[in-house]
C-alpha cells in the first residue's frame, strides 16, 4: 500500500494513469480497463439492460485508446458485473461483444482477460478488468483471489485521486470568488461583476475536467420575467441558444432549470439510441447540443496522436442547478472531456463529478446571493438618490411656480406620478386618488401610465374607468379605503392572495401587485398614492419607502396648491380693488374732460350763434328765443356739471328743485326743449321735432302726484332729444309723446327715425361712454354720456329709462318713465 | 397772407356760418368751399387738389357721414384711430397727397388733448376755437 501512496501522490490533473499503470505492474497485465454501468441501468431490475462505459483504459502502446462503451447483456465484462463474481477468461476472443467493439484489442495481441465487480462510492456499479497479450499464460488462481483483495481499494483509489481533483477545484471556486470579496473591485462595475467572475470559474471548471466547454447560466435579473441567459462560459464560439425560459423541453440545460435537478449523460452521441432509458430518469428530456460539440470533439480528435483511432471519444454532459432558498437561479453545466496524450481517463463525467459540480453550483449560489444583495444596496441607493434628486428638482419648480402664481395641482401631481415611475423599477401604472368628503369615498384624480389608456384586458369582468369610486366603509373594502383609514401603507405583494391581503379592489384586472400610501396633510388622510405592478418580479423594497415619501410630499404640494388657489384669490381681489381705484381715477379725470368739454363746446356754440350773421338782422322776437336758447343751454350746464359730480362720486343723485309734475308745465318744457334742439340743427338736414300735446291732455297726471326735480327731468329730455337729432335721417321728424305703460306709469316717449338701434345695443347704450357700431360714424363730438345721465336721473326718481330696439325698422323710442307714485 | 380761396371743414352749421361771415368779412372777395363731414371731405379732396386752396380750416371732432338709411359706416381702420381724430386724419390725406397748402387744425380741444396724434410739420397749426375769431385769424395772416 505504500506503492499505492505513492502512486496516489504522483496522479495529477485528476488523471488515472498512475493508478492504471500501477495495476497492470501489480497483476503483471498488459492492459487494463475500469468500467463504469451507464447512470440508466436500473440494478434493481431482474436483468438490467443498459451499457459500461470505460472510466478509464491502460492498453499496449501500440494499441489505440479505448473510449467507448459496452453492452451489458452478451459481454463477459457485463456479466461480470451482473453476476457480481470473477471472470477468468483465457481467451477473449470467445467474447463476441468485445471483438466486434474492440478489434483493436485482437489486432494488438490482447488474449487474456481477468474481470472482476467492483462498488463505487454512491452506490454506483462497475468492472475492472486485466488483460494479457497471448505470449503471457492465463491469469491464474492466486491473481484472481489477489485480484479479490483490491477490487474494493479500486474505486477508493480513483475516488481519491478525482478527490484531489475535486478538492482542488473547490478551493480554487473559494478562493476566486473570495478574491472578489463583499465589495468587488474597484475598477469593475457591479453589473460586469458576475460575468467576469464566473468566467474564471468556468476557466477552472474546463481545466479541472478537462472538457470542451464549460458555462453557467443565470436568472437574467434586469428582465422583467423569469429568463436565464448564458453568463459565461469557456466556449468561445457561438452558441445556438444563450436564452432559456424555464421550458423542460428546450434541451438539457432547459430541463436543468425548469426541473432543479441535475442531469448526466454519459454519451451525447448515443441519446437517440438510449433515450428510452435516459428518460425513465430525465422524464421529457430533449438532447440539444447549444453549439458544434461533435465537430469540435473531432478536430480535436485529428489533431491528437489518436487521429488513427476508430473509436470517437464519448461526448460526456453533466449539468447541475445552481440552487438559492429552494429556488432555481441558474445551471453550471460541462461538455466532452476532450482527448489528450498519455491520458488514460476518465473519459465521461462520473457520478462524482456530479456530486462535485453540485458543490461549485452551491458556491456559485452564495456568490450570487451576495452580489444579488450589493445589487439591491446599491439599487436601492440609487433609487433614494435619484428619488431625492428629482424631488429637489420638482421643489425648485414648485418654489418657481409658486412665486410666480402658476402652480397647478393637476400638473404637480402629474410630475409627482412621473418621478415615482422613472425612480421605481416595475411601476408600471400610478395614480392618486383624493378623498370626497361629500360623497364619503375616494375618486381616481391623477392617473400616470399607458395601462390607463389601453382599457380592459379580454377575459377579465372589472371595468377599468376613472369614475371608479371607492366608498370608505367600515370595515374597508378596498386598499385605499384602508390606507385612507389607518394611514399606513399597505404593500399588496399578490393581488391573487385575498388570505395574505384581504384589502384588495381590483382597479387593474391583470395587476400582479400594489402598493397603496396614505396622502397626509399634518395628520390628516386627504387621499392615497397607488403604484400598480403588472410583471412578473415584485417591486424593489424601497418602493415601499418611496411611496410614504411621495404620499407626504403630494399632502404637501396638495396644501401647498390650495395655499396658491386662496392666495391667488386674495392677490385678485387686491389687484381687483386697485383696478377699481385706477378706474375711479381715470374716471375722475375724465370727468373733468367731461365737464371742461360741456362747458366749452356750448360756449363757443353760443357765442357762435350770437355772432352769425342773420342775428342781427332777425326780428325782437327771434332774437328773444335765441337768447332764451343760449340762456337755457347755459343753465343746462350747471345742471350737467352738478349730475356729473354726482355720478363720478358714485352718488344717487339728489332732488333739489322740487315739484309736483303737472300736465302744462311739463307740456311746456317738452316745446322749449324742442325748440332748443330743433334750433342747433342744420338746416340741410330738414328734421322736425314736435311735442304730440294731445297725448298728454288725457293723462290726468296731476292726479298722481309725482314729485321732480323739473331741472333734472329738462336736463333729461335734452339727453333724450340731443341723441334723437344725431342719429336721426335727413328730412324725418322728432317726436316727443306722452303714455302709460301697461303697469299704468306715465312716460314721456321721445321716438325718431334714424340709425338703427339693435336689441343688445339697447341693453348697453346707458352705459357711460358707450357708441354703437354704426351710431360711431355719424358722431363727431360728445363722450356718450347723455343717456348715461338721463337713466341715473330717472333712477333718482325711482323710474327708469327705457329704451325700445327696432330690429328691422330704423324708428327707436326711449322712454322716461314714471313712478305711479312721487318719491 | 390774405387768402383768396380756402376749404372749412366743419360740422355744426352754427359755427360754420359764424366762421364763414367772419373769414368773409375779414378777406374781400373769399371764397369759401364748405364741408361737412369726413367722408364728403376725403371724397372730393383729389377733386380739391387739382386747384389746391390757399388753406384748409380742419375741425378735429368731425363726423364721418351724416345719418341716412343707405349711408356707409367707418372704415375699420379708421375706427382704430379714433372717432374724434377725422380733422387730424384729414390733414394727413392732404400731405400724403403732396400737397403743401396751410392747415389751421381749428377745434376746442387743446394741444394737450392732442399732443400725442399733431402732425410735426410747420405748415399746420393748431388753434383752439374761442368765442372770439381773434386767434383764427392771426393764425391765417401768419402764414
Amino acid at each position: 500500500m505504500a506503492v499505492l501512496s505513492d502512486v496516489l501522490g504522483d496522479s495529477c490533473q485528476g488523471d488515472f494513469s498512475p493508478i492504471m499503470q500501477f495495476l497492470v505492474d501489480v497483476f503483471e497485465a498488459d492492459g487494463a480497463v475500469v468500467w463504469e454501468a451507464g447512470p440508466e441501468v436500473d440494478f434493481t431490475q431482474p436483468n438490467p439492460k443498459g451499457r459500461l462505459f470505460v472510466l478509464a483504459a491502460k492498453t499496449p502502446p501500440t494499441t489505440n485508446v479505448i473510449f467507448g462503451d459496452l453492452p451489458i447483456e452478451g459481454s463477459k465484462v457485463g456479466k461480470c458485473l451482473l453476476d457480481r463474481e470473477v471472470k477468468n477468461v483465457p481467451d477473449i476472443s470467445q467474447d463476441d461483444e468485445v471483438i466486434r467493439k474492440y478489434p483493436a484489442l485482437v489486432e494488438a495481441k490482447i488474449k487474456r482477460m481477468l474481470a472482476a465487480p467492483i462498488d463505487f462510492p454512491g452506490g454506483m456499479k462497475g468492472v475492472v478488468s486485466l488483460y494479457r497479450i497471448k505470449e503471457r499464460p492465463p491469469f491464474s488462481k492466486e491473481t484472481e483471489e489477489q485480484l479479490k483483495q483490491y477490487v474494493d481499494a479500486i474505486p477508493r483509489f480513483l475516488r481519491t485521486v478525482r478527490d484531489k481533483l475535486n478538492y482542488a477545484l473547490i478551493g480554487e471556486v473559494s478562493s476566486v470568488l473570495e478574491s472578489w470579496g463583499l465589495s468587488g473591485r474597484h475598477n469593475v462595475s457591479l453589473e460586469e461583476e458576475p460575468g467576469i467572475v464566473f468566467a474564471e470559474i468556468c476557466g477552472l471548471l474546463a481545466g479541472a475536467f478537462h472538457c470542451l466547454e464549460a458555462t453557467v447560466v443565470m436568472q437574467d435579473v434586469g428582465s422583467d420575467s423569469w429568463l436565464y441567459r448564458v453568463i459565461a462560459s469557456s466556449w468561445q464560439g457561438e452558441f445556438s441558444q444563450r436564452d432559456y425560459g424555464g421550458d423542460p423541453a428546450d434541451g438539457l440545460t432547459g430541463w436543468v432549470l425548469a426541473n432543479g435537478k441535475p442531469v448526466r449523460l454519459l454519451d451525447l452521441c448515443n441519446f437517440e439510441r438510449d433515450k428510452d432509458n435516459i428518460r425513465k430518469k430525465y422524464p421529457g428530456l430533449v438532447c440539444q447540443v447549444p453549439f458544434p460539440l461533435k465537430e469540435a470533439i473531432e478536430e480535436e480528435v485529428r489533431k491528437s496522436p489518436f487521429r488513427q483511432s476508430a473509436q470517437m471519444p464519448p461526448l460526456s454532459f453533466v449539468a447541475v442547478p445552481i440552487m438559492l432558498d429552494q429556488e432555481c437561479i441558474g445551471a453550471v453545466r460541462c461538455e466532452a472531456i476532450r482527448p489528450r496524450s498519455g491520458y488514460v481517463g476518465p473519459f465521461f463525467f462520473c457520478s462524482h463529478d456530479e456530486q462535485v459540480l453540485t458543490v461549485v453550483a452551491g458556491q456559485l449560489a452564495q456568490y450570487w446571493s451576495s452580489w444579488l444583495k450589493r445589487r439591491q444596496i446599491q439599487e436601492e441607493n440609487r433609487t433614494r438618490d435619484e428619488l431625492v434628486e428629482r424631488i429637489t428638482e420638482l421643489h425648485s419648480v414648485v418654489v418657481s411656480e409658486s412665486l410666480s402664481g402658476t402652480l397647478r395641482q393637476a400638473e404637480l401631481f402629474g410630475e409627482v406620478l412621473d418621478l415615482v415611475a422613472r425612480t421605481i423599477h416595475g411601476a408600471d401604472a400610478l395614480d392618486v386618488r383624493l378623498y370626497d368628503d361629500t360623497r364619503n369615498d375616494l375618486y381616481i384624480a391623477y392617473t400616470w401610465g399607458e395601462r390607463w389608456k389601453k382599457g380592459d384586458p379580454p377575459g377579465f369582468p372589472v371595468r377599468i374607468t376613472l369614475d371608479m369610486r371607492f366608498p370608505i366603509d367600515d370595515p374597508p373594502q378596498s386598499a385605499g379605503a384602508y390606507v385612507y383609514q389607518n394611514k399606513v401603507v399597505y404593500h399588496i405583494e399578490d393581488v391573487g392572495d385575498r388570505n395574505a391581503w384581504p384589502y384588495y379592489e381590483a382597479i387593474f384586472p391583470d395587476a400582479k401587485r400594489m402598493i397603496t400610501a396614505p396622502i397626509m396633510v399634518g395628520d390628516t388622510a386627504i387621499g392615497v398614492l397607488d403604484i400598480h405592478g403588472f410583471g412578473e418580479k415584485p417591486l424593489p423594497p424601497i418602493a415601499e419607502t418611496a411611496a410614504t415619501l411621495v404620499g407626504r410630499q403630494c399632502g404637501l404640494y396638495h396644501q401647498l396648491t390650495d395655499s396658491i388657489l386662496d392666495l391667488n384669490a386674495t392677490q385678485a381681489k387686491l389687484q381687483e380693488s386697485v383696478a377699481a381705484q385706477e378706474e375711479l381715477i381715470q374716471t375722475q379725470s375724465k370727468a373733468f374732460e367731461d365737464v371742461a368739454h360741456q362747458l366749452r363746446s356750448p360756449l363757443i356754440q353760443a357765442s357762435a350763434r350770437a355772432s352769425a350773421s342773420p342775428f342781427g338782422k332777425l326780428g325782437m322776437p327771434r332774437r328773444l328765443q335765441i337768447v332764451g336758447t343760449l340762456v337755457r343751454k347755459a343753465l343746462r350746464i350747471t345742471t350737467t356739471m352738478r349730475v356729473l359730480g354726482n355720478l363720478y362720486r358714485n352718488e344717487r343723485i339728489p332732488l333739489r328743485r322740487q315739484v309736483l309734475l303737472r300736465t302744462r308745465e311739463l307740456v311746456a318744457m317738452l316745446k322749449e326743449c324742442a325748440s332748443d334742439n330743433e334750433f342747433v340743427i342744420a338746416p340741410e338736414r330738414n328734421i322736425r321735432i314736435t311735442v304730440d300735446i294731445p297725448s298728454f291732455a288725457d293723462l290726468k297726471i296731476d292726479e298722481y302726484y309725482i314729485v321732480i326735480d323739473a331741472d333734472l327731468i329738462e336736463q333729461a329730455v335734452n339727453c333724450l332729444l340731443d341723441n334723437a337729432v344725431k342719429y336721426s335721417f335727413s328730412n324725418t321728424e322728432i317726436s316727443v309723446s306722452g303714455g302709460y305703460t301697461s303697469d299704468h306709469r306715465f312716460f314721456v316717449n321721445v321716438r325718431n327715425v334714424g340709425v338703427r338701434l339693435r336689441e343688445y345695443e339697447a341693453r348697453l347704450c346707458v352705459n357711460r361712454g358707450w357708441r354703437g357700431e354704426r351710431a360711431a360714424s355719424v358722431t363727431g363730438e360728445g363722450f356718450g354720456i347723455g343717456l348715461w345721465m338721463a337713466d341715473n336721473i330717472m333712477k333718482a326718481h325711482n323710474g327708469e329709462l327705457v329704451v325700445v330696439p327696432t330690429n328691422t325698422e330704423s324708428q327707436t323710442d326711449v322712454k322716461l318713465v314714471f313712478p305711479t307714485k312721487g318719491v | 397772407m390774405r387768402p383768396q380761396r380756402i376749404v372749412l371743414l366743419e360740422d355744426d352749421y352754427l359755427q360754420r356760418d359764424s366762421i364763414c361771415a367772419g373769414l368773409k368779412g375779414r378777406y374781400k372777395n373769399l371764397s369759401i368751399q364748405s364741408i361737412a363731414t369726413e367722408r364728403q371731405f376725403v371724397d372730393s379732396l383729389d377733386a380739391i387738389l387739382k386747384e389746391p386752396p390757399d388753406l384748409f380750416i380742419l375741425d378735429v371732432m368731425v363726423r364721418w357721414t351724416n345719418p341716412s338709411p343707405d349711408m356707409e359706416p367707418m372704415p375699420e381702420e379708421m375706427r382704430k384711430q379714433g372717432f374724434y381724430r377725422a380733422g387730424i386724419r384729414c390733414e394727413a390725406r392732404i400731405r400724403e397727397q403732396g400737397c403743401d397748402t396751410p392747415v389751421v387744425l381749428y377745434t376746442v380741444l387743446e394741444d394737450d388733448d392732442l399732443r400725442a396724434d399733431l402732425p410735426s410739420n410747420s405748415l399746420t397749426r393748431l388753434i383752439t376755437k374761442d368765442a372770439s375769431l381773434y386767434d383764427l385769424f392771426k393764425a391765417v395772416d401768419s402764414f
